[in-house]
């Protein structure tokens, strides 16, 4: 019966023979030449990287641009105070120098003053043009490349080249309005006071402004720079935001590109496994799973390929099986049929397997039946001749009884009474004689009739047995 | 066998259905991410398309006039009104309006709310103009140089005989090497930032006097001096011609080598002062003056780019130089 319900279920098997496998393969991926964990692992341990490394940068770029912006403004803080200290310097140039002109020209005069004054004023003119090139030789934009670039990148390209101009301005006039001074000076040296004082009214008090107001708009513009500084900070703040969005999915594009890997030595194979089950499930029992790799699916694929190889070879050696029990069963039919009739000497060969102890089990249990046959024969048939010699003797009693009857009817007198009573009885008795053999012979024909369908259903049922197959 | 079948028959469902179930729930979870990606990418796109986007325009006064006016020297006019064309072209809603009128006049009007920017060739004195947001942007550098009348033939004056000729001490060219020919002298008007450098740089403070003829204009003294036998006047190089003769002083001509060297004294920075900081069209014009096109612009017209003085300001050894005379 199971074999019936699978070959039922299994229609393509019994259809053909097995000729070709039928593999399903699959991309081949490196990945699974690893083990599972440590596949895992690298799957996790990617993106956690790509996570680090993005939090490195921006960490970096973070303490790069503190740092930047904090030199930046401290470099704009010392410039801006030198500047101004600069600025001091000018004012107290110019009126130095109106102290010089106002007493060259005072009556009452001293040289000793007159070299106070101009020592005080070139004093300084020195500390004035020192400062003046420490800041163009050090805080200049264009001498700190870094912060030109970050004033480039947030828009402001010509901060540095403007800076440079104002500082050359800045130079420029204070260089004309120290030509100015020592165009006073040489006036007072000669003794010439009162030329002194109108050099310094025409030329010096026009330079002084001008050098004035050159420094103030290069002051000016410096303390602009903050709100630069600010823009190129919000820049980088920016930079900063778009690199952690790059970053960010950089490590979703990780996590992604792994799961997807991992997805593809994992879950695709246990589908295509999965598959391969169904496959077999709906009979293709040639459906293999391609064995790739070394990982643990890969062993399991390779246990499964085993067994679905066992299950087919043990279905061939059942269907073997089952061909050759149908052929031992329609020898043994055969041999049944010589069987009909009242022969039933069976010549079933004897061998050790199934079929053949099957075979002899059935000539066992025929000869057994054969002798059970010929016993009962054997006790029918005196059973027949009794019956039949107490029906014949039966018949002469009745008929010896009747006769004495009718000639005791016609002779006899009061005595004729008893003998009719002794008739009477006899005949009684000869009637119930009668009665018992014809109840035997009644079992004895049952018993022939009881032995004749028995044998016809025997052949009967080994006809059926070898239609059914 | 056939048990085994079963179990792969009863358990084949499940799995599908956990297999769909996690490959929709894959297929939403990544679906989640990506969208949770664009929207930060969106969201910081915004936030720096916000921060640069369309600057408003705007003038001054609170008004909405798209209008930027440029009064002044008119060293600079010949650059400023190019510019400004081309400023108008790449920005059609802003219409540039450039005037001269001389260096004064453009301190005045951007002092006084009448200009946006005040085109000057002097600084602004601290004391005539003292408000704190009168601000400073060198554009370029132009030089000046003394043109005479094209028969006056000498190539050089010194500076004791410009001083000489400016104060009226001498009056004829055959004072200073030149033919006998009386000298007229054609100065600007005292608006002028072009006389106030003369002044400053050459004649060493001292003011004109004689004679002199006073034109309004660079281009107008250009005109007198070419039409007036004897004349000498100054102006900026960007104007020279052939009516004309330009002469060097102190045996230096007007040259960019020459200026950047130090030989040169007679030229000056090209400034255009603003009041309102940080306005958008007169931030965008003085950013447009800073660009390579208008600087280009700028030494085609005969001015030399604020670029060039880079390397002077660095360099203080002809400074220290200087000083130590």
């Amino acid at each position: 019966m199971v074999l019936c319900a699978f070959a039922v279920r299994c229609p393509q098997m019994y259809g053909s023979q097995p000729t070709k496998e039928r593999i399903l393969s699959r991309t081949h991926n490196p990945l699974i030449t690893l083990p599972i964990a440590q596949r895992l692992v690298l799957g996790f341990l990617i993106p956690a990287l790509i996570a680090a490394l993005a939090s490195s940068i921006i960490g970096i770029q973070s303490m790069q641009l503190l740092s930047q912006e904090s030199a930046f403004y401290q470099n704009l803080f010392q410039s801006y105070s030198s500047l101004t200290t600069g600025n001091n310097f000018l004012q107290l140039m110019d009126f130095q120098m109106h102290t010089l002109t106002t007493d060259a020209t005072a009556s009452n005069s001293s040289p000793n003053q007159l070299a106070t004054d101009q020592k005080a004023e070139q004093g300084l003119a020195t500390r004035y043009d020192v400062l003046l090139h420490a800041y163009v030789q050090r805080d200049l934009l264009i001498q700190h490349p870094e912060h030109v670039a970050l004033f480039d990148q947030a828009g402001h390209a010509g901060l540095a080249a403007q800076q440079s101009a104002l500082a050359s301005s800045a130079l420029r006039t204070w260089n004309v309005y120290h030509d100015a001074q020592s165009a006073v000076f040489q006036q007072i040296q000669h003794g010439n006071a009162q030329a002194a004082q109108a050099v310094e009214h025409a030329q010096g008090e026009l330079t002084y402004f001008d050098a004035l107001s050159a420094l103030r708009q290069l002051i000016q513009f410096d303390g602009r720079l903050t709100a630069f500084v600010q823009d190129a900070t919000a820049l980088q703040g920016r930079n900063q935001l778009i690199t952690t969005l790059v970053a960010i999915v950089l490590v979703l594009l990780g996590i992604g590109l792994m799961g997807g890997l991992i997805y593809g030595t994992l879950v695709r194979r246990l589908q295509q496994l999965q598959r391969v089950a169904q496959a077999v499930q709906e009979g293709h029992l040639t459906t293999r799973i391609m064995v790739d790799g070394r990982d643990e699916i890969t062993a399991v694929s390779a246990s499964v390929n085993t067994m679905l190889d066992t299950m087919v070879g043990l279905l061939d050696e059942t269907r073997m099986q089952r061909d050759a029990l149908i052929q031992a069963a329609k020898r043994l039919f055969s041999d049944i049929r010589l069987a009909n009739g009242s022969d039933f000497d069976v010549s079933t060969a004897v061998t050790n397997d199934p079929i053949g102890m099957l075979g002899n089990a059935f000539h066992f249990t025929v000869g057994r039946f054969r002798r059970f046959v010929l016993r009962t024969q054997r006790t029918i048939e005196p059973l027949e001749a009794i019956s039949q010699q107490e029906m014949e003797l039966a018949t002469t009693f009745v008929a010896t009884a009747r006769h004495l009857l009718r000639e005791g009817r016609a002779t006899s007198d009061g005595t004729g009474i008893s003998v009719q009573e002794i008739t009477r009885l006899t005949e009684g008795f000869a009637q119930e004689v009668t009665m018992l053999a014809q109840r035997l012979r009644g079992i004895t024909q049952e018993m022939h009739a009881s032995l004749t369908p028995f044998r016809l259903e025997v052949i009967e049922r080994s006809q059926r047995f070898t239609e059914s197959r | 066998m056939w048990v085994l079948s079963n179990k792969l028959r009863l358990t084949t469902p499940s799995q599908r259905t956990a297999c769909v179930g996690f490959a929709q729930r894959f297929r939403s979870s990544t679906l989640a991410v990506v969208l949770f990606t664009l929207a930060l990418l969106f969201v910081g796109c915004g936030v720096s398309s916000a921060d640069h986007g369309t600057p408003s325009v705007q003038s001054t006064g609170g008004s909405t006039s798209q209008h930027l006016r440029l009064v002044g020297s008119t060293a600079l006019l010949p650059l400023a009104a190019r510019a400004g064309d081309l400023f108008h072209q790449q920005h059609p809603d802003i219409q540039v309006n450039v005037a001269g009128g001389g260096s004064v006049t453009g301190l005045q009007a951007v002092t006084n709310h009448q200009a946006d920017i005040g085109d000057s060739d002097i600084y602004a004195d601290p004391v005539t103009y003292p408000d704190p947001n009168l601000t400073d942007h060198i554009i370029c550098v132009v030089a000046f140089t003394l043109i005479v009348d094209p028969q006056i033939t000498i190539p050089s004056l010194t500076s004791q005989q410009i001083l000489a000729i400016f104060t009226g001490k001498v009056t004829n060219w055959k004072a200073v090497g030149g033919p006998d020919q009386a000298i007229t002298t054609v100065i600007r008007p005292n608006t002028s930032g072009t006389r106030a450098l003369f002044r400053k740089y050459i004649l060493g403070g001292a003011e004109e006097s004689g004679k002199p003829l006073t034109s309004d204009s660079s281009t107008g003294v250009l005109d007198e001096v070419a039409h007036t036998p004897g004349a000498i006047g100054y102006v900026t190089t960007s104007l020279l011609n052939s009516t004309v003769r330009a002469i060097g002083i102190d045996g230096v001509s007007a040259t960019e080598q020459n200026i950047k060297n130090g030989k040169y004294k007679f030229w000056g920075y090209e400034h255009m002062y603003t009041l309102a900081n940080g306005v958008s069209p007169i931030t965008s014009f003085l950013d447009f003056m800073q660009t390579a096109e208008i600087q280009h612009l700028a030494q085609q017209l005969g001015y030399i780019s604020v670029n060039g003085l880079e390397a002077q300001a660095s360099i203080p050894s002809s400074v220290k130089e200087q000083n130590t005379r």
